[in-house]
C-alpha cells in the first residue's frame, strides 16, 4: 500500500545552502515534527500545497526550487 | 519516532495481546462444554476495560519515551497532537479499519437474524472490534516506515 510520491524535492540541499539549517529547525519553522520534515526528504510524504509554501518560504525560494514534478511524457 | 507514532506501536500490541487473552479463555472453557454454555459477558468486560487501561499506560509509556529520547538528544520533547501527516495518516488508518468493522456489524446483523445464541453476534462484534483495531494500528504503522 506504501507508495512514493512522483514528487521530488530539494530540501537537503536547500537547508544546507540555506545557512546549513537542520531538519529541526525546518519542522519547528513550519510546525511540523522533524520525523514529518525526514518524510518529506525521503519522498515518503507529499506536504499540503500550505506546507510546501510554508518549506518555500522558510528556505526563501519559489516554490518550483523546492518540489519538482516529472514531466509526463518524460 | 513520533509520541503519535509509539501510541499507535502500543496500540498495535495491546489489541491482539487482549485479544488472545481472552479467547484463550473462552476456548479454554469451551473444552469441556458447548461454546454456547461457556460464561463470555465477564470476560469481555475485563478485556474492555483492559484494553481502556492498557492503551492508557501505553499513551503514558508513549509520553515518557519521548520525553526520555529528547533529553537525552538536548531536544524540547514534542508531546503536541500530531501534525497534519499524523492526522493523515490517523484518516487512512481510521478508513481502513471502518471496513472490517462494517463487516462485522453485518455478519452479527445476519447471525441475529437467523436467531443463533447471543455469544456468536456478541462475539463476532467483539472479533471485528479487535481486528478493527489491529487494521487501523498496523496500516498506521505501515505508512509511517513506507509511506503515504
Amino acid at each position: 500500500m506504501g507508495r512514493s510520491t512522483k514528487v521530488t524535492n530539494a530540501i537537503r540541499a536547500l537547508r544546507f545552502a540555506h545557512g546549513e539549517m537542520t531538519q529541526a529547525d525546518l519542522a519547528a519553522r513550519i510546525g511540523v515534527t522533524r520525523q514529518t520534515v525526514i518524510a518529506i526528504e525521503q519522498g515518503r510524504y507529499s506536504p499540503s500545497l500550505e506546507m510546501a509554501f510554508q518549506i518555500a518560504r522558510a528556505l526563501e525560494v519559489p516554490l518550483d526550487a523546492v518540489f519538482q514534478y516529472p514531466d509526463e511524457a518524460a | 519516532m513520533t509520541m503519535t507514532e509509539r501510541t499507535v506501536w502500543a496500540t498495535l500490541v495491546v489489541f491482539p495481546l487482549v485479544g488472545l487473552v481472552y479467547f484463550t479463555v473462552i476456548l479454554t472453557q469451551a473444552a469441556d462444554r458447548p461454546l454456547e454454555e461457556v460464561s463470555w459477558v465477564t470476560p469481555m468486560l475485563w478485556a474492555w476495560g483492559s484494553l481502556i487501561v492498557f492503551i492508557i499506560l501505553g499513551v503514558i509509556a508513549s509520553a515518557i519515551a519521548t520525553g526520555i529520547k529528547a533529553e537525552v538528544a538536548g531536544e524540547k520533547p514534542d508531546f503536541e497532537d500530531g501534525d497534519e501527516r499524523d492526522k493523515l495518516i490517523e484518516r487512512f488508518g481510521n478508513a481502513r479499519a471502518y471496513t472490517m468493522s462494517s463487516l462485522g456489524g453485518f455478519v452479527a446483523t445476519i447471525l441475529l437474524m437467523l436467531d443463533v445464541d447471543r455469544f456468536w453476534p456478541a462475539n463476532t462484534l467483539f472479533l471485528a472490534g479487535l481486528l478493527a483495531g489491529v487494521i487501523a494500528a498496523g496500516s498506521r504503522i505501515h505508512a509511517y516506515r513506507t509511506g503515504l
